[in-house]
């Protein structure tokens, strides 16, 4: 019986068929699928996950699978200081991280289609062919993205789950908001791709190769290059060490743009007008995750150079409060999630770049779960108030609807970090990383970890209170509004999802429970046995992407050269979890009672900044009408005046030539004769001069 | 003011320069060419008789040396049957329904313009 | 005998008067003129090469020549004729029509 890998390409091949189906469908303008596309969406993306699920099994028994499948273009001679020519490829990587996220994106993906079911079909929505094709083409894409064993394979499925980002935004395209959100969020992270374009070019060239994993992938001859055993082109006259940074930078411009880091996050709230399923698989469990899990990936990479490292976790850190304080102001659910998402990825971040690579993705897995679960909630709270979002106008829905009240419930204990939901565990141990290796490092890495730890605990105590002060005003307290009233929940295709996210988000932060692991001494971390594998043996050894890799590169001095403070990791669990707490309580004070008041009108102008996003969407605007349009209207000029002036010239010279010379036709035999007779004779000329007749 | 009789002038003399340069060029190649002695005929050999036997392709017989001709003979003939047929036609007016004859009449008023003068 | 130079050298006179003729008459029937001259200089260096190489064909090739001379006559004083039908004139720098 063939093994799982033989089918691996399956899990990207099958969303894209239902693509394609639902493309064929939607172009031909009848009604020809049941549900409009629904039905093969939901049967491509089982398979997907039942293909997962058998990778996944595989994998567990220590196999891997590193092979290039299709060699697109194949150089023919080495340059510089490379041993080998370049070749471009497609292949497959089945490391235990892709085979965790290929679960994650498709069980995801599933419980999507499901819930549209509930959500666009029995709404009566139009169009729907458009929204499977959208949803279909952007699972394959983004399953393919998570497959890709190089960064040019990356990139390339990056962009095109950019692409389907912006198809599905703009899905309700008629009205006005929707389609300038489109563009926004696509030319937003377009930006930002474009240094990771630039990124991917400088790695084929200073490393021949950009492969992830292996012997010869470009993370492993960094490693060699920087501890002398290899060499690398490197540019602009920076040293091996100088230069690695800077790749790695121009890669994070890609990353930030994708996961809506600061200054690169503005695209995300708005993003928040295209359909709520939408919402909860492109921009909280999936596509945003796109970027952190790039990090994550190229993590031996990163691992090398301690400022990219500390610029990350700034970044992090940073993006987790400035988010969360933008998060306390929102009137509308969908946004306060928004800006959840963008806080709750810089964790993620400022776990990457603490150099806990588990903790990191620890995180990424919980909250794909809890938020995915967090946004269909609010879907379902939506569907009931007739898209009306304005949580001043809900209230007392947790009687009405008890299914999505409970889990919501579930999702937001999880988002604000109380134990024993799936939040606690990640976000404390992210927070431990940050600050036992920015205690125990000595450089500048150190300090800046410390004050990345101590911005991310104070979001701690945001995320608290944002989060419940969202369950208060929509679930709890009298219904404000008449339709809050008369809200119902939906059918099960809306509840079933909601359910399986539910257990999902309480049960899944059992799987790295650390701070048991330490009181009790139980090997309980299993998702830090499955990201580290056997130390120098198996895939550990041959593909180079085990955490125990990393950990030595991490901490080795011609790498980040961290150390790591000692700390009972309950202790720093408590802190959070009592800062969680209080942020919650408070929630639950100002907010709990049965008419509560907008209570943070009384913050004055504060609030005002931070309702208008501290201005940074004006900024941009700004930016591009002031430093943009001059400069393109500059080349503007150049290009008509000397560019076309050129080619103008050229054709106008022609034309004033030929209305010159044209006159010497004026119709007089004897002239004609004249000319004939000179050109006879300078013919002679020339023949007696070359011919020698004289 | 008496202005004095001219001659109507009518030739363009500077696109004549043309012609003096080539004739220019011309004398110039010929005066420092070399060609050999002349060959000549023999004294006796009659010359005329030998053209007519190259037109008629007897040359075998002929003196002096020469080559057939009788082709071209033929075909010079054809030429100037074609070129009287072309002057003929070129010359024709078109729809002439009247005879065109070389003669003229001195001058004497046709009835159509004794009419017009009776008119006015 | 006579060295052959000579004889080239007066047909490219005769040739060039005819030449400048051509170049400088505006009559119709002038320029036609020049033209016969033209041909006839040509003529003379038939002759002559036929008296330089003792071959008779310069001097049959001769006689053809001036066969067609007048044809080409005949037809050129047709054209003529029908250039006055249409002109009025017989100033060959009137029809100035075919031009840019």
């Amino acid at each position: 019986m063939a093994g799982a890998f033989d089918y691996a390409l399956a899990i990207a091949l099958l969303p894209f068929l239902s693509f394609c189906l639902a493309v064929g469908v939607a172009l031909s303008g009848r009604d020809l699928l049941p549900k409009g596309g629904a039905l093969p969406g939901i049967a491509a993306t089982a398979g997907s996950l039942l293909l997962s699920a058998w990778v996944f099994l595989t994998v567990s028994g220590g196999e891997t699978y590193n092979e290039t499948f299709y060699t697109w273009a194949a150089g023919e001679a080495a340059t510089g200081s490379l041993s080998e020519p370049l070749t471009l490829s497609f292949g497959m990587l089945l490391d235990p991280l892709s085979a965790m996220m290929l679960l994650i994106v498709s069980l995801v993906a599933l419980l999507v289609h499901v819930f549209s079911l509930g959500y666009m079909n029995d709404e009566g929505e139009t169009g729907l062919p458009r929204y499977y094709a959208g949803l279909g083409l952007f699972t394959a894409s983004m399953l393919g993205f998570v497959l890709a064993d190089n960064l040019l394979m990356a990139f390339m499925f990056f962009e095109l789950v950019g692409l389907c980002s912006y198809l599905l935004i703009g899905f309700w395209f008629r009205r006005e908001g929707p389609p300038s959100a489109a563009k926004k969020a696509f030319l937003v992270t377009r930006f930002g791709d474009y240094f990771f374009l630039i990124g991917v070019v400088a790695v084929f060239a200073t490393f021949g190769t950009a492969k992830f994993a292996g012997e010869n992938s470009f993370p492993r001859i960094a490693e060699r290059a920087l501890e002398g055993e290899a060499t690398v082109n490197t540019f602009l006259g920076l040293g091996p060490e100088a230069w690695f940074t800077a790749i790695g930078l121009l890669v994070l411009g890609g990353v930030i743009g994708k996961s809506a880091q600061f200054p690169l996050h503005t695209w995300l709230p708005d993003a928040m007008e295209g359909p709520t399923p939408v919402s909860a698989l492109i921009h909280a469990a999936t596509m945003v995750a796109a970027g952190v899990y790039l990090v994550a990936r190229m993590y031996g990479f990163y691992a090398l150079s301690p400022t990219a490292l500390a610029i990350i976790a700034l970044v992090g850190a940073f993006t987790a409060l400035f988010a969360a304080s933008m998060g306390l102001v929102k009137n509308e659910i969908k946004q306060v999630l928004a800006y959840s998402t963008i806080s709750q990825y810089g964790y993620i971040m400022l776990g990457l770049g603490a150099g806990g690579y588990v903790a990191g993705t620890f995180h990424l897995l919980t909250h794909a779960f809890f938020k995915a679960l967090l946004f269909l909630g609010a879907g379902s709270v939506i569907i009931a108030m007739h898209h009306n979002e304005d949580m001043w106008e809900m209230g007392g829905l947790k009687d009405r609807m008890p299914v999505t009240y409970y889990t919501f419930l579930a999702g937001s204990l999880a988002l604000a970090g109380i134990v024993p939901f799936a939040g606690f565990w990640s976000k404390d141990e992210v927070l431990y990383e940050a600050l036992v290796h920015g205690l125990g490092t000595t450089s500048g890495l150190g300090t800046a970890l410390l004050v990345a730890y101590g911005m991310g605990l104070l979001a701690v105590l945001f995320t608290g209170f944002y989060t419940f002060r969202m369950v208060m005003l929509t679930f709890h307290g009298e219904p404000r509004s008449e339709t809050a009233r008369e809200a119902s929940e939906g059918g099960w295709n809306v509840k079933l999802p909601l359910v399986v996210l539910g257990i999902l988000a309480t049960t899944i932060g059992f799987v790295n429970m650390v701070p048991v692991k330490e009181l009790t001494g139980a090997e309980i971390d299993f998702l830090h046995q499955w990201l580290y594998g056997t130390e120098g043996a198996g895939w550990a050894e041959t593909l180079g992407t085990s955490g125990y890799h990393y950990h030595h590169v991490l901490f080795a001095d011609y790498g980040a050269g961290m150390a790591a403070a000692e700390l009972p990791s309950y202790l720093v669990g408590l802190l959070s979890l009592g800062l969680a707490l209080f942020g919650a309580g408070s929630a639950y004070v100002l907010y709990g009672g049965a008419d509560p008041d907008p209570h943070t009108e009384k913050l004055g102008s504060l609030r005002g900044v931070l309702y208008n996003n501290y201005y940074q969407d004006e900024y941009q605007v700004w930016l591009a009408e002031r430093v943009v349009i001059p400069l393109s209207k500059a080349a503007d000029v150049f290009d008509q005046a000397v560019v076309d002036g050129g080619v103008n010239g050229v054709s106008s010279l022609s034309l004033f030539g030929g209305s010159r010379l044209k006159r010497v036709q004026d119709g007089l035999v004897t002239h004609y004769a004249a000319m004939l007779t000179l050109g006879l004779t300078v013919l002679l000329v020339g023949f007696a001069v070359y011919g020698g007749w004289f | 003011m008496v202005s004095r009789p001219e001659l109507k002038s009518d030739t363009n003399y500077v696109n004549g320069l043309a012609a003096i340069l080539l004739f220019v060029v011309l004398v110039a190649v010929f005066l420092t060419a070399s060609f050999g002695e002349a060959a000549g005929f023999a004294a006796d050999a009659s010359l005329v008789a030998g053209i007519g036997y190259a037109l008629m392709d007897l040359h075998a017989e002929s003196a002096v040396d020469v080559e057939g001709f009788l082709a071209t003979f033929e075909t010079v003939g054809l030429v100037l049957v074609a070129a009287t047929v072309a002057a003929v036609t070129l010359a024709g007016r078109e729809g002439a329904d009247e005879v065109v004859t070389a003669l003229t009449d001195g001058g004497q008023p046709t009835e159509a313009e004794n009419e017009s003068e009776v008119e006015n | 005998m006579v060295p052959v130079e000579y004889y080239l050298v007066l047909s490219a006179a005769v040739f060039s008067i005819g030449l400048f003729g051509l170049l400088t008459r505006k009559n119709a029937l002038f320029f036609l003129m020049s033209v016969e001259l033209m041909l006839n200089a040509a003529n003379i260096n038939f002759i002559a090469f036929s008296a330089q190489w003792g071959n008779l064909t310069g001097q049959t090739f001769s006689l053809f020549v001036m066969a067609l001379a007048a044809a080409e006559v005949a037809v050129g004083i047709g054209i003529i004729l029908v250039l006055y039908r249409n002109f009025k004139d017989v100033d060959v720098t009137v029809p100035q029509s075919m031009r840019w």
